[in-house]
């Protein structure tokens, strides 16, 4: 199975691989988070959703769902 | 020192939310931007003139600095996006000169916009603001390579510091010229869809083609669109896919200009700073915990911090009330300066230092970047709702006011959740609540504390809390009811922190206060002279028989005549126009436990709610002797008449407080609904639904503690 976003744990670092949802790809492409872009998993909101992740630079909020979307290089 | 002509020269300021664009704003327009201009999160563009002049340049020139909503490129995805396309867009509204604010030390971001803007050709001057942030990560910025490779001046500045403003002042008194270069040519990729749609919009150039076709998705509205559709769907595209691919070729551009020009560092200092202050403001228990703390400190702030200056405004307005009705002639400008006028704009302006109060907290969480990670935390137990965690901010904002936290819903881009978000925030008690509320809780509850706490002060945090349960139980209400299929989302920048700085706290007190005094005094002046002159007279020779009755001698003697003149002046105002008015609604509101009197009060707050204390103070002021005791004292010792007990029972005080928590009494609110909502429909429900609620509830509490 292909690792997301949604799987990476707390202090992890990844590489975007891709994206599987078109809508939801413009909005973190204009935050910066481009295929080849280096994230980090920072924390979980209370309960667990929406988490929170720093990518080129900016802090980026985004719910599990979404973060499910987002494709990552696997190592 | 020459004089560049008369022209305003109109020059926009652009940049990502967060970049310090408003801060610049500010400082750029200092206090001369047109009143109505709400501060908070930019969601509507806001202007101001200025004359500006340089040593350097020897010249002076009108510019109208105009402030537009943050965006990180020229592909809107929310109404406040839309704004600021259209204006950069569409000839009629496009300006002079472009300042593009970046954030100097997220530049990879924010260069995208950046080339958007420059791709349009407008004359343009890039403000590398934050370069603070850059130099204490020890990087540095080389700006001439900046400047070569984009093709338009750079200054880099902080604009919380002022720093660097005079330069950007002399560049545009200089003359901006349009950008020496353009990054994306898109007719080398979409030629045939830019002719196609070129022949639609025969003035636009290629680059201008391309956004219309790549925004399609966002200009339903427009006649055109059935065939920017057709064309699209013809050559294979659609405008998602236009968006991304336009894109992701700027940030392989990006990258390569940002090589040459700083190195680009992982993790800044100002980063690090931000993670470890996240790790207790999000935190699962700490951050609910810390959350409540810092509403608890503002509603017993509200209270405590205000108590001295409320006093002292209060004794001013009650001594020149005095002052001007024994040593003025005597006569009906005396009456209606001593009664009318002075009364009703003390009653409201005593609540200034409130208002500054309450305005001051909201700059500092807004500016410090706080209320992203309040949405961030309560996104989950929103989405309960029906709403999302943006929805926070309209909350929290209408508890200062409703106009701008409406408008504030405008960064939600789902239809159904900005739709429940503006319809439940003008239950959050706004601040002309405050006045209402001070003065009534001042009549039902006695002086005292519960070891450190101001027990007044927790009873409005009970009502704030109250309201806001009200806002949460019509939005799960609303969730069942509206139907929706669009998709939710919730990506969102939390920006680092910073420490808030105090001029802008400043200014933003000082503006709100102004807007208040302004605003409510107009009214409230308007609304005494009214209700003075409604009060004063009656139909028919109503007061002259009640003259003859109680001044003659028989009666006199008879009941004294202290008593008598007292009796001649309530029956006056009973029978007065004014008193006739709320007669005939008192059978409406006397289950409420309200008399007549209220009944006016309700009348008339219904432009707007604070307008009640300066009603309360023009009726109790009427045919009062003794100008000299305050509001307070008089209502508490009020007899009502149906019932003859004291009118201002706890029972109805608190009946009345939650009359006003729930009521719909604010016409700029409800103007703002309908402009936001496009009709009458939405504006209507809201006014019957909280009117409705407003007197259920009231009916209960009444019935309750009587």
């Amino acid at each position: 199975m292909q690792s997301s976003l949604a799987d990476l744990s707390i202090g992890k670092r990844a590489v975007i691989k891709g994206f599987t949802n078109t809508e939801i790809s413009l909005k973190l492409i204009e935050l910066g988070c481009i295929p080849g872009s280096e994230v980090t998993m920072l924390r979980h909101a209370p309960f667990g959703d929406p988490v929170a992740f720093a990518c080129s630079g900016s802090i980026i909020s985004i719910r599990l769902l979404e973060a499910a979307t987002v494709l990552l290089e696997t190592a | 020192m020459p004089d560049t002509g008369n022209k305003v020269l109109n020059v926009a300021l652009v940049g990502n939310p967060n970049s310090g664009k408003s801060t610049l704003f500010n400082a750029l327009t200092g206090l001369n931007q047109k009143t109505g201009n709400f501060p908070g999160v930019t969601v509507e563009k806001r202007s101001g003139q200025v004359r500006i002049s340089s040593l350097t340049e020897k010249t002076k020139r009108t510019v109208n600095f105009i402030d537009l909503p943050g965006t990180y490129c020229l592909f809107p995805k929310s109404l406040d996006e839309l704004e600021t396309f259209k204006t950069l867009t569409e000839p009629t509204d496009r300006p002079d000169a472009v300042i593009i604010v970046v954030d100097s030390s997220n530049l990879k971001r924010s260069l995208l916009l950046c080339m958007h803007v420059i791709d349009l050709g407008i004359p343009a001057i890039l403000a590398a603001n934050m370069i603070d942030l850059l130099e204490r990560s020890h990087l540095s910025l080389n700006t001439e390579r900046l400047e070569q490779e984009l093709g338009i001046p750079v200054v880099t500045m902080n604009a919380r510091d002022k720093k660097g403003l005079s330069a950007l002042k002399n560049l545009v008194l200089k003359g901006v010229s349009a950008p020496k270069k353009k990054f994306e040519n898109p007719a080398a990729f979409y030629h045939p869809t830019i002719a196609g749609i070129q022949t639609l919009f025969k003035s636009l150039n290629d680059y201008e083609a391309f956004l219309v076709a790549a925004n399609s998705f966002m200009i339903t509205d427009k006649k055109e669109y059935p065939a920017i559709k057709e064309i699209l769907e013809k050559n294979g595209l659609n405008s998602f896919q236009m968006q991304s691919e336009e894109s992701l070729r700027r940030f392989a551009k990006i990258e390569e200009i940002l090589k040459n020009v700083v190195v680009e560092g992982k993790g800044t200092r100002a980063l690090r700073f931000t993670y470890a202050i996240d790790k207790i403001l999000t935190h699962p228990v700490f951050g609910f915990v810390i959350f409540l703390g810092i509403l608890f400190l503002i509603f017993q702030s509200i209270f405590s911090l205000s108590e001295i200056p409320m006093d002292i405004i209060d004794g001013l307005f009650q001594k020149t009330g005095a002052f001007i009705s024994e040593n003025l002639p005597k006569g009906r400008l005396n009456d209606l300066l001593a009664q009318g006028i002075i009364p009703g704009l003390g009653g409201i302006l005593m609540f200034i230092p409130q208002i500054a109060i309450l305005f001051a907290f909201i700059a500092i969480l807004e500016d410090s970047g706080y209320m992203s990670r309040v949405s961030f935390i309560m996104d989950r137990l929103m989405r309960k709702f029906g709403i999302n965690g943006k929805s926070i901010i309209p909350l929290i904002s209408g508890v200062a006011c409703a106009v701008p936290a409406i408008m504030a819903t405008r960064t939600i881009k789902n239809r159904k959740e900005r739709l429940i978000t503006l319809l439940v925030t003008p239950l959050m008690s706004c601040s002309a609540r405050l006045p209402v509320y001070t003065l009534l809780i001042a009549i039902a509850v006695p002086e005292m504390e519960i070891g450190w706490f101001n027990i007044k002060g927790l009873i409005l945090m009970g009502l704030y809390l109250i309201g806001f349960l009200a806002a949460m139980g019509t939005a799960l209400l609303l969730k069942w009811i509206i139907r929706s299929k669009e998709n939710s989302y919730f990506i969102m920048e939390l920006p680092v922190y910073r420490m808030p700085k105090f001029p802008v706290v400043a200014y933003t007190m000082y503006d709100k206060v102004k807007v208040f005094v302004l605003e409510a005094g107009k009214v409230i002046i308007a609304v005494s002279i009214v209700l003075w002159a409604l009060s004063s007279f009656g139909p028919g020779d109503r007061f002259s028989s009640l003259e003859r009755k109680y001044t003659d001698p028989v009666v006199v003697e008879q009941m004294g005549e202290k008593s008598a003149s007292d009796k001649l002046a309530s029956e006056k105002l009973r029978n007065s126009y004014a008193g006739l008015l709320g007669k005939s609604i008192e059978p409406v509101i006397a289950p409420l436990g309200f008399d007549w009197k209220i009944g006016i009060a309700l009348i008339t707050s219904f432009a707007a709610r604070e307008v009640f204390v300066g009603t309360m103070a023009t009726i109790y002021g009427v045919g009062a002797d003794d100008t000299s005791s305050n509001l307070r004292t008089r209502m508490s010792s009020d007899i009502n008449a149906g019932t003859g007990k004291k009118l201002f029972t706890p029972a109805a005080a608190f009946a009345l407080i939650i009359f006003y928590a729930f009521a719909m009494q604010c016409m700029s609110t409800l103007a703002v609904v309908f402009r936001e909502t496009g009709g009458w429909k939405w504006p209507t429900l809201q006014f019957i639904y909280m009117s409705a609620l407003a007197w259920i509830s009231a009916f209960v509490v009444y019935n309750l503690f009587k």
